[in-house]
């Protein structure tokens, strides 16, 4: 593979096109499955991709386009097809016409985040068997709860891009994944599952999500369907990775470009009320957050930028294309959207009379266009006179952008996934059905 | 799939070899290869996507499964995964006694090929773009309102060989996805729609549905101004698309037999029971003729070549849907629904084409039943919960009939919520004409294979919100 880069390269350069980059990607992953803890299979998979992106520039009617594409290139290719590939693509890439737009060509250093974690990068299978003793020591307080069946994964990837402006980099990172779910009652009557996926084991903190999802296995038994009306509904866990999706897709110069965007720059985007202000910060820095990279696709190192302060859009964010068809500052694509706590612990927004506390749900996937959002809940906790009293089944709905004016964020922030905001969002006047 | 012959002798070679270590071998390689063009008011892109071409090698022990998947179908590749398998024996006893014996089939050696009209790979990205870019305009014209159109089409084609000491078998899947998204703006609010056909076979499929995409518009259009509906328990006539997404999550995902194994699926305890109104009947079929049944396959990844499997019959549930695993552990027959996301993915028991069959009721009549209800269209997706037996479906439209008649006025988004077997019930009657939706669907939230739903109408109680 290592030829077929250089060979790649030089056909690339012979074709004296606009610009190109090549991404070469080699992943070994080892699999563990269990069911009631037993092993059921084990996998190890090892795959390795090599892709070209070529753009050039072309003319119709005297109007100058710049069109793009991707194309694999396979693994057993020689020099001939790797020819023929590459002239297909420059081929597709003229077919498609987007207004013009420049692609500097200038050296760039980079920052690696650091992705990689050392624990599964020495041995992978320790790392799984690690994660396995983990979730066994989280479930080990819980007498009635058994686990129905884990899924265990490491994948160690390894990357070298490399573009036509003569920027090279390598980048390592390890991708842990559990998923796992757990059975309780005398009948095994009810279960709770839990996904997650990190770069990092501590992101993963298999012991303590599987304590977690545990209690709420048990808590599954006692709980019965919420109140039904307008409630203060306190969203937490399963909602939080989607939940500020639309104000991420308002404040991008593609949403910008395609008129659906809900924003202008410079003004608020959320009507004043008694709520808590938005701060959304793009970080791509961040050590092990799934969001953390240091280049885009054309290979423009990534930067840290505010995206929105305080209710305002300070930054519509563009990547080269869209900044340049909008006249806007260029600010790379944005990585991980960090949110900004508020003023009320957890706990205070928790302890109000009547506050349903929600973590589990079928799915949660408020509407980026719209903002509306609809999603059956899988498990939360009514708070009254100073109890939890479980709750589950039922549905509850509402539009995230109508909700903000008075929405609370929790001061806790914390990071699962690609997410790092607050622990909990408080919204007042969701309607919640059973 | 280049030199598909000498493929399959390096495969089957290569099973005889690990057999001679393990009870139980077999090979499923991969060479899959798609194209997807998008065409959308402001700008264009073409992207070859990734081959996704290598072999997974699969054997049992006598209790459990070891794999070994590599990239690239090289001589080289293959004899470094049978050699890791190998060495993999002295980590993972084989019993001498294995707790379970696989039977590997009849012998069967069998090329099969889904038809072609129109080969995407030949015709190229630039009668693609053309047509995607033909769609574009077809729906911008349908509306003022609209401000942003995007198409998306997209072929794909899997040659896929799977192996084992008696089987041989090869097939040639293509498919054609055509997906649009649209968004409408007016007086400061906005609204979006999405739709998709699926097809198996190639750009003849590629042209848009007029009558389908002008519906879309006009719903899009009603929507912008539509409300939130009052929570409550409602008479619903379900078009086919959520019909379709329903027997999906109601017993679709509930009769997967490895959810059996788990202990994850209440179904478990109910088959030979009545889970549903005497005049439901579901099925799941990978051999489903009608050419929207866009998950059609000859076999699947174990092997076992495509049948139907009735799930459901006269409201009783009958049979779930396996794999090898879950058949092997629990002594269930065999259904053809062990599938891969891809070669580099383990096997689950999936759905394939799964949908309720038609009843005797226009549609017409469906509504004229109604003293007042919603009729439910345009979804969006759906989740289940076998254990729970609840289920989620959320759609962008909820058409008012009061009377016997739709009275115009529309609510959107909604969610369909309830207790599966009290949804499946109330069924009270079902259309005469069967429609089927492409789609991907996950386990849980990971592992995406092909799908389609289908369904007539349904007329049912549900909860709305």
């Amino acid at each position: 593979m290592k030829d077929h880069i250089s060979l790649l390269k030089r056909i690339l350069d012979r074709k004296k096109i606009k610009f190109w980059t090549i991404t070469d990607s080699q992943s070994s992953r080892h699999e563990l499955y269990t069911i009631f803890n037993r092993q059921d299979t084990s996998r190890s998979v090892r795959t390795r991709t090599l892709l070209a992106g070529v753009w050039v520039d072309h003319k119709e009617a005297k109007v100058k386009y710049t069109g793009n594409t991707q194309i694999p290139i396979p693994s057993g290719a020689g020099a001939a097809e790797v020819g023929f590939l590459a002239n297909q693509a420059v081929a597709a890439a003229k077919l498609v016409k987007n207004p013009f737009y420049e692609i500097k060509q200038e050296p760039y250093n980079y920052r690696q985040p650091d992705n990689l974690e050392p624990a599964a990068a020495k041995s992978p299978e320790e790392c799984l068997r690690n994660l396995r003793r983990a979730v066994s020591r989280g479930m080990s307080g819980f007498n009635d709860v058994v686990q129905s069946a884990s899924e265990y994964f490491v994948d160690i990837i390894t990357t070298r891009f490399l573009n036509s402006a003569g920027n090279e980099y390598k980048s390592a990172c390890s991708v842990l994944t559990l998923e796992t779910v757990f059975l309780a009652g005398p009948q095994r009557e009810t279960e709770a599952w839990a996904l997650r996926r990190a770069y990092l084991a501590k992101y993963i903190d298999a012991e303590k999500l599987a304590a977690c999802t545990c209690r709420y296995a048990v808590d599954g038994l006692k709980a019965g369907p919420p109140p039904c009306g307008k409630s203060a509904v306190l969203f937490s866990e399963d909602a939080l990775a989607n939940f500020f999706n639309f104000f991420k897709t308002h404040s991008a110069a593609f949403s910008f470009y395609n008129k659906f965007s809900a924003y202008e720059q410079g003004k608020p985007i959320i009507k004043t009320g008694t709520g808590d202000p938005l701060t959304m910060i793009s970080n791509p820095f961040l050590p092990g957050v799934r969001g953390s990279r240091c280049a885009d696709a054309y290979g423009f190192p990534l930067k840290k930028f505010t995206v929105i302060e305080n209710s305002e859009l300070k930054n519509i964010h563009a990547d080269l294309k869209y900044a340049q068809y909008l006249n806007l500052p260029f600010t790379g694509a944005i990585s991980n959207a960090v949110i900004s706590g508020g003023k009320h612990t957890f706990n205070e927004l928790l302890k109000e009379d009547g506050t349903l506390l929600l973590v589990k749900f079928s799915s949660f996937y408020p509407n980026d266009i719209t903002g509306n959002f609809s999603a059956e809940i899988r498990l939360g906790y009514l708070y009254r006179k100073g109890r939890l009293i479980p709750v589950k089944g039922g549905a509850v709905s509402g539009n995230i952008r109508d909700l903000s004016t008075s929405w609370l964020l929790s001061k806790e922030t914390m990071t699962d996934g690609s997410y790092c905001g607050p622990r909990g969002i408080k919204l007042y006047n969701v309607d919640v059905v059973s | 799939m280049r030199k598909k012959a000498e493929l399959k002798l390096k495969l089957k070679a290569a099973v005889s070899k690990l057999e001679r270590t393990y009870p139980f071998a077999s090979a499923f390689a991969q060479e899959k290869k798609g194209i997807t063009v998008t065409a959308s008011t402001r700008d264009d892109s073409i992207i070859f996507e990734d081959p996704e071409s290598g072999v997974v090698f699969s054997v049992f022990t006598g209790e459990s499964f070891i794999e070994e998947a590599v990239s690239g179908l090289s001589e080289q590749n293959i004899e470094s995964a049978i050699s890791n398998l190998l060495k993999a024996a002295k980590n993972n006893k084989t019993t001498k006694v294995p707790s379970h014996i696989i039977n590997p089939g009849d012998k069967i050696s069998r090329n099969f090929c889904n038809e072609v009209k129109e080969n995407p790979f030949a015709a190229g990205p630039e009668t693609m773009l053309d047509k995607a870019r033909e769609n574009r305009r077809r729906i911008e014209t349908l509306s003022s309102k609209i401000t942003m159109v995007r198409v998306q089409l997209r072929c794909e084609s899997s040659s896929e060989l799977y192996v084992n000491r008696n089987r041989a078998l090869f097939q040639e899947l293509n498919y054609c996805d055509n997906f649009y998204f649209f968004t409408l703006s007016e007086a400061k609010k906005t609204a979006s729609m999405f739709g998709v056909n699926s097809h198996k076979g190639g750009l003849e499929h590629a042209a848009l549905n007029p009558a389908k995409a002008k519906r879309m518009v006009r719903d899009g259009e009603k929507i912008l101004n539509a409300e939130r509906i009052k929570p409550g328990t409602y008479d619903c006539i379900f078009a086919p698309e959520v019909a379709g997404i329903f027997a999906h999550e109601s017993f679709g995902h509930g009769i997967e037999t490895d959810m059996f194994l788990k202990q994850r699926a209440r179904g478990a305890d109910f088959i030979g029971k009545q889970v549903a109104a005497q005049c439901v009947n579901m099925w799941d079929s990978p051999g489903e003729e009608n050419p929207e049944a866009s998950a059609s396959f000859f076999f699947d990844a174990e092997g076992v070549l495509a049948k139907p499997t009735q799930i459901i019959k006269n409201g009783v549930l009958v049979s779930g849907l396996t794999d090898l695993n879950s058949s092997l552990k629990l002594g269930l027959a065999r259904t053809p629904n062990g599938r891969r996301q891809s070669y580099s993915h383990k096997v689950y028991a999936r759905m394939t084409n799964t949908f309720f069959q038609k009843g005797g009721n226009t549609l017409e009549e469906m509504i004229a039943s109604t003293k007042y209800g919603f009729f439910i269209d345009h979804p969006t997706g759906g989740m289940e919960d076998p254990k729970g037996w609840g289920m989620e479906i959320t759609a962008m439209y909820a058409g008012e009939i009061k009377d016997g008649r739709l009275t115009g006025k529309v609510f959107s988004p909604v969610i369909i919520t309830g207790y599966v077997p009290d949804l499946l019930k109330s069924v009270s009657m079902l259309s005469d004409k069967l429609h089927f939706l492409g789609s991907n669907c996950g386990k849980g939230h990971k592992e995406s294979v092909r799908v389609s739903v289908g369904g007539p109408a349904v007329k049912l109680k549900a909860t709305l919100a």
